[in-house]
């Protein structure tokens, strides 16, 4: 996965299949989260959901291993995420991330990411990440 | 927006970076099947795990005056933010100081928390939002 590192460039998107039950469940089991909003179809659907929904944290560890993957990251300083509506089991999420500043005397950059489903915008969020701008840094554009 | 409202301590707790809960939960956040991006880090997002410990939802649940958040309530998470000064060492215990934020939101709670390493050296931080979804009478 690469991008020039300079503002408003942004990270190849990335399609997930869907992320199914038995992924939750391994997720719940790891993370120690037993909300059963995450196992119970009804509930789900009785909170007004079409189906269960995937836990915020999963989908946010999700984005954060996506930027892991961008060869400009060293590490992820900072990451924060709106969950502005519900990713919804086993149905395709598209991640994506544009680079909205560059700092380089803290040598940092921070990205705007989304997760969408089904075009709708499910997750919102921010990272400030330590990047490598050793001879990486692009022209800044005229 | 989080942490302008008055925060209310619930408790101090001892947790930590076993290797093996790690690789439980790098394992469970995989992308896409994809190698694990660093087989030797912390995630950032690890410490979420370390709300759903038995001793902080107890104390949680008696600041928040029993109701929630009990083993089994519906929450639907609304937002977080993990801030890390620093990364996370495998195998090391740190301190988790967490507090409620007074206020907000109306239909569930908001938590602030600080994580620091044997020093008293700030490690990191973490804000979270959720509501709390009741469940329809039988």
């Amino acid at each position: 996965m690469s991008a020039r590192l300079a503002k408003g460039e942004k990270l190849p998107p990335v399609l997930l299949p869907g992320i199914a039950q038995t992924a939750i469940e391994a997720y719940l089991v790891a993370s120690g989260d037993d909300n059963p909003l995450h196992r119970d179809p009804e509930l789900a659907l009785a909170a007004g959901l079409a189906d269960v929904p995937v836990p915020g944290m999963l989908v946010l560890a999700h984005l954060a291993e996506y930027l892991g993957q961008w060869p400009e990251c060293r590490r992820i300083a900072a990451l924060s995420g709106r969950f502005v509506s519900p990713v919804l089991v086993a149905r395709p999420i598209r991640i994506e991330a544009r680079i909205m500043a560059i700092d380089t005397s803290a040598g940092t950059a921070t990205l705007r990411i989304t997760a969408a489903q089904e075009d709708r915008l499910a997750v919102l969020a921010e990272a400030r990440l330590l990047v490598r701008l050793e001879g990486r840094l692009a022209q800044a554009a005229p | 927006m989080i942490g302008v409202a008055a925060t209310q301590p619930v408790g101090r707790f001892p947790v930590g970076t076993p290797s093996a809960a790690v690789a439980r939960f790098r394992e469970a956040i995989r992308l896409g099947g994809t190698p694990a991006t660093r087989g030797d880090a912390v995630p950032p997002t690890f410490p979420i795990t370390w709300l759903a410990a038995p001793a902080v939802r107890s104390a949680l649940a008696a600041a928040l005056g029993g109701s929630v958040p009990e083993s089994g309530t519906a929450l639907i998470h609304l937002s977080q933010r993990i801030v890390l000064q620093r990364a996370l060492a495998l195998d090391t215990t740190y301190w988790l100081d967490v507090a409620l934020v007074t206020g907000e939101p109306a239909r569930g709670f908001a938590l602030e928390a600080t994580v620091t390493d044997a020093q008293d050296q700030p490690v990191a931080s973490l804000a979270g939002r959720f509501a709390v979804v009741h469940r329809p009478a039988p």
